[in-house]
């Protein structure tokens, strides 16, 4: 009888347990489908459309009013209008595939400036490679180009590892 | 498969399942996040070109105007609105990242997504060296712990075993210390082992008390009966005084045998000469009359007691006769002396415990002590012989007494 007893007790513990193992091979199998469909999705792109909504301005237009004339601003591959306290700066004009983004400046006045940001190299993803690199850019060289004041050099200090090898470049930006 | 094994089996297989799911959802994981950062950074990538193609009107970061190759997903999506990321398959795998620009256009960015990654594939390696190291780890961890609880089990039960074959209860084998379930079923089999000895030992003296009790009495009350005037009161006393000779002779014989002090006095006989023996004798006693004997194949020679021999098949015989029906027959093969009646069988619970003392249970084999039997098994316990209680093809019950075989000759030199 004893025995009986236990199987007729053991009975409700096999199927909690197998109605358990049921639930998660469900729950795992929902999981999995909907991660699939996660990936063949179209997903939202933040940055992107963080960057849509503060439209960089013209070359020329930034802070041109905001900022004293005396100010040197910097100019895109050495054309148009020099722009004060850029947040971009395009590092390789020849196929523009290096841009030093993201940039907060620090200090920024006549005799230099300086911020940290990243550089970005469009060399490809793969999903996991680095390539983006933290940096401190340091503006120089400000001078008198076409009437208006603009820096003439980027000094760009890698904070880790490095695009090209080189832990410090220089770019002339006039 | 022993319980060693099966706990071995057991845990090696929730092991093997467990890391099968671990590493799964490990790997599934990691692909998620893969293509997570992939997509972020081709947002981060996109953003910086939206910003330099507003200002500059220049195509940075590899970025594209209204690209062909774009996937139609992104496109609608795009269209309507969304700047958005995607991962597209295909020959040519690539994550992809586009938004609107001024003009209607479509600015874009994409890189090489391989299905194939080289860190995704080490993790996997990874992952399958490890689980399978884990697997085997735990079927070895797991053998040493089945294997230990499986000990102490196979312990309990040979001191179990001893008991039953009438050592006395061994408290250190039984009684270990311990909380887990094998030591509370190792001092609940001592417990019980000990409650056993200790009613087995009544019981045998309760039995031996009531013999030694009885037989002075008895003799004298046979004794006395002589001395009555009335034949007829002369007779039925003798009779009544008899019986109760033989029972309290049977009680004693049980009582001996319970003890364990009967020894066999063991020597060379023909087995078909000594149990035509017997059965001429038993014939005219206990009612016992009509007995066959046959003998298949040619006679063996037994080393045994002869006495005993025939205080078990004289048990039989009388039992045959007294609870079963005519004719009784005696087979003899080999070592072998089958004993059957054509009644109506023993009864299932003699079948299956055996005979017990003062319990028949068995209207249609009539009344008895159960004595009889219980001594037949006593002697065949001492002769070191086979007593098994049955039923015969086409009815009746069937004793089978399967003697030991005779030790060979030592050869001589």
């Amino acid at each position: 009888m004893a025995d009986r007893a236990e199987s007729r007790r053991a009975r409700p513990r096999t199927v909690v347990a197998a109605f358990a193992a049921v639930t998660a091979v469900a729950f795992g199998g929902v999981w999995f489908s909907q991660a699939q469909d996660r990936a063949n999705a179209v997903s939202d792109a933040p940055k992107t459309a963080a960057a849509q909504k503060s439209k960089a301005p013209r070359a020329g237009e930034a802070k041109a009013d905001a900022a004293p004339a005396k100010t040197p601003g910097v100019r895109e591959c050495g054309l148009g209008e020099p722009v004060v306290e850029p947040e971009i700066i395009t590092l390789t004009c020849a196929d523009a595939g290096m841009v030093a983004s993201g940039i907060k400046w620090a200090h920024y006045a006549v005799d230099g400036a300086e911020g940290n940001g990243v550089v970005q190299v469009s060399r490809g993803a793969n999903g996991a490679g680095v390539t983006s690199f933290p940096a401190r850019f340091r503006l120089y060289g400000a001078k008198n180009v076409d009437g208006k004041m603009a820096f003439t050099g980027l000094e760009v200090d890698y904070a880790g590892a490095t695009p090209l090898g080189e832990s410090r470049e220089t770019y002339s930006i006039a | 498969m022993g319980i060693r094994g099966r706990i071995a089996l057991a845990i090696s297989f929730v092991t093997a399942l467990a890391v099968v799911v671990l590493g799964l959802s490990v790997h599934h994981i990691s692909a998620v996040e893969r293509a997570g950062q992939a997509q972020s950074y081709q947002d981060s990538l996109l953003s910086s070109a939206l910003q330099v193609y507003q200002r500059d009107s220049l195509l940075a970061l590899g970025a594209q105007l209204d690209d062909s190759t774009l996937p139609p997903v992104l496109m609608e999506a795009v269209r309507e609105g969304r700047s958005g990321t995607y991962i597209s398959g295909g020959g040519d795998p690539r994550v992809w990242a586009a938004t609107e620009v001024d003009g209607g256009k479509v600015l874009s960015v994409s890189a090489p997504y391989p299905d194939r990654d080289p860190l995704q594939r080490a993790l996997d390696k990874a992952l399958v060296v490890a689980g399978a190291a884990t697997v085997a780890l735990m079927a070895v961890v797991a053998w040493f712990v089945a294997q230990s609880l499986s000990r102490r089990l196979r312990h309990s039960a040979a001191a179990a075993r001893r008991i039953a074959a009438g050592e006395p209860p061994d408290p250190e084998a039984l009684a270990a210390g311990g909380r887990d379930e094998v030591a509370e079923l190792g001092r609940s089999v001592h417990h019980m082992a000990t409650s056993l000895a200790a009613r087995v030992e009544a019981e045998r003296e309760f039995t031996a008390d009531v013999a030694h009790e009885l037989r002075t009495p008895v003799a004298g009350l046979v004794a006395s009966a002589e001395l009555l005037p009335h034949p007829r009161a002369v007779e039925m006393v003798r009779e009544r005084a008899q019986t109760m000779r033989v029972l309290v002779e049977d009680l004693l014989e049980v009582s001996r045998l319970d003890a364990g002090r009967e020894r066999a006095q063991l020597d060379e006989v023909e087995l078909p000469s000594l149990v035509r023996g017997i059965v001429k004798r038993a014939q005219g006693q206990r009612g016992v009359d009509e007995v066959s004997v046959e003998v298949v194949g040619e006679g063996r020679i037994v080393a045994t007691d002869a006495r005993r021999v025939e205080r078990i098949l004289v048990n039989v015989l009388g039992n045959a006769a007294k609870h079963g029906k005519p004719p009784i027959e005696v087979l003899v093969e080999g070592t072998r002396i089958t004993v059957r009646d054509h009644g109506d069988g023993y009864p299932p619970e003699l079948v299956d415990q055996g005979p017990r003392r003062f319990r028949t249970a068995a209207p249609e084999r009539g009344t008895g002590h159960g004595l009889g039997l219980t001594i037949a098994v006593g002697q065949a316990v001492v002769l070191g012989a086979r007593l098994e209680f049955g039923s015969a093809e086409g009815g009746g019950a069937q004793v089978v007494l399967d003697l030991p075989e005779a030790e060979p000759p030592t050869a001589e030199v």
